[in-house]
């Protein structure tokens, strides 16, 4: 469906277009102070140089959800004994929260692991998505050149 | 002296003298108010005058909105912030022109510190207010912060003693959008209506 920016029923601006994405293996809401117009990550993963925006429909600005499985995120958790999930979750969409330009992008790269790494791969994008092993509870410290924060 | 046809008048001599024949009769000048259309934004109405401290330069802005809000100005003669499609006739918008030859004329909005809006749907006339102001200045745009994004507007220049041009920036309302990530300040998005 097309969007008409700065309209009443579109998006505001290309910003309401854009999100960082969410660390699923951190506590809290990824989003404190928000409000018309106005959103403020606090947890995320972005670059050194930038700011880690990425496109998506799902972004806090475009009146989406601030819970993480809402918008655009990675997450790391165990699942049974020491076999462990690495998934970019979503819910209300089959095909994520992250457009396909960005999941080819980051398709091999590495994933470094508050124990460990891998690399990432295309099923982490689709459910039941990656699976690998772990040996204690993970927690995403960097994707490639997204560094959590 | 002597005075030759040109461009839509003529000249005819008989017996009787010359005669001076114009063609095209004279249409009056358009007026500027006539000519003037206010769009959002649009500054205009640039003007030196003399007060008792000395020479200052006046301007006018049409009325436009920042996320639907109606920004603020400051009238220099009734000393108050006012609404862009508010102002009194005898008010004075002055520009800062402090030892240069041009002024940037731009908005200034900011987060609510309790909504998180963005604008605060009223002002509190405070002087840190993040309701939308229009401002200027003779120095660079100020850089955004947490705080405050700001637009350039438009710049006037003065090219010179007392004329005036004006380089129009924004030429509509705006909507704006505020995303800040982690610890880096915040970065501002703005779309032209």
């Amino acid at each position: 469906m097309a969007l008409v920016i700065g309209v009443g029923f579109g998006p505001s601006t290309w910003g309401a277009l854009r999100s960082v994405i969410f660390n699923g293996t951190l506590a809290g809401s990824p989003v404190t102070d928000s409000g018309d117009h106005n959103v403020e990550y606090v947890q995320g993963f972005k670059t050194t140089d930038g700011n880690g925006f990425v496109r998506t429909d799902y972004g806090a600005l475009y009146g989406n959800s601030t819970s993480k499985q809402y918008g655009p995120n990675f997450n790391a958790y165990i699942t049974s004994g020491t076999s462990a999930k690495f998934a970019s979750e979503y819910q209300t969409s089959s095909v994520g929260m992250l457009v396909n330009e960005d999941r080819a992008q980051l398709t091999g790269e590495t994933v470094a692991l508050s124990s460990g790494s891998i690399t990432m791969a295309a099923s982490a994008f689709v459910s039941p998505f990656q699976t690998f092993t772990a040996l204690s509870t993970p927690i995403i410290n960097t994707i490639g050149k997204l560094t959590a924060f | 002296m002597s005075i030759q046809p040109g461009v839509g008048y003529t000249f005819t001599a008989s017996s009787s003298g010359t005669n001076f024949n114009v063609q095209n009769p004279w249409t009056q000048w358009p007026l500027y108010v006539e000519n003037f259309v206010c769009s959002p934004f649009k500054v205009h109405g640039v003007l030196k005058k003399t007060g008792d401290e000395g020479d200052y330069v006046v301007f006018e802005i049409c009325p436009g909105t920042f996320n639907n809000q109606m920004p603020q100005v400051y009238d220099s003669v009734n000393e108050v912030w006012k609404y862009l499609n508010d102002l009194a006739v005898d008010t004075e918008l002055v520009l800062d022109f402090a030892s240069t030859t041009s002024s940037i004329v731009y908005l200034r909005v900011g987060p609510d510190a309790t909504t998180f809006a963005f604008p605060p749907t009223s002002p509190t006339g405070a002087t840190d207010d993040p309701y939308p102001r229009i401002y200027s200045t003779g120095g660079a745009l100020p850089v955004d912060s947490d705080a405050f994004g700001y637009v350039a507007i438009a710049k006037v220049n003065e090219i010179s003693a007392n004329v005036y041009t004006v380089e129009q920036y924004v030429t509509g309302s705006l909507w704006g959008d505020r995303l800040k990530t982690g610890t880096d300040t915040a970065r501002y998005y703005y779309a032209r209506i």
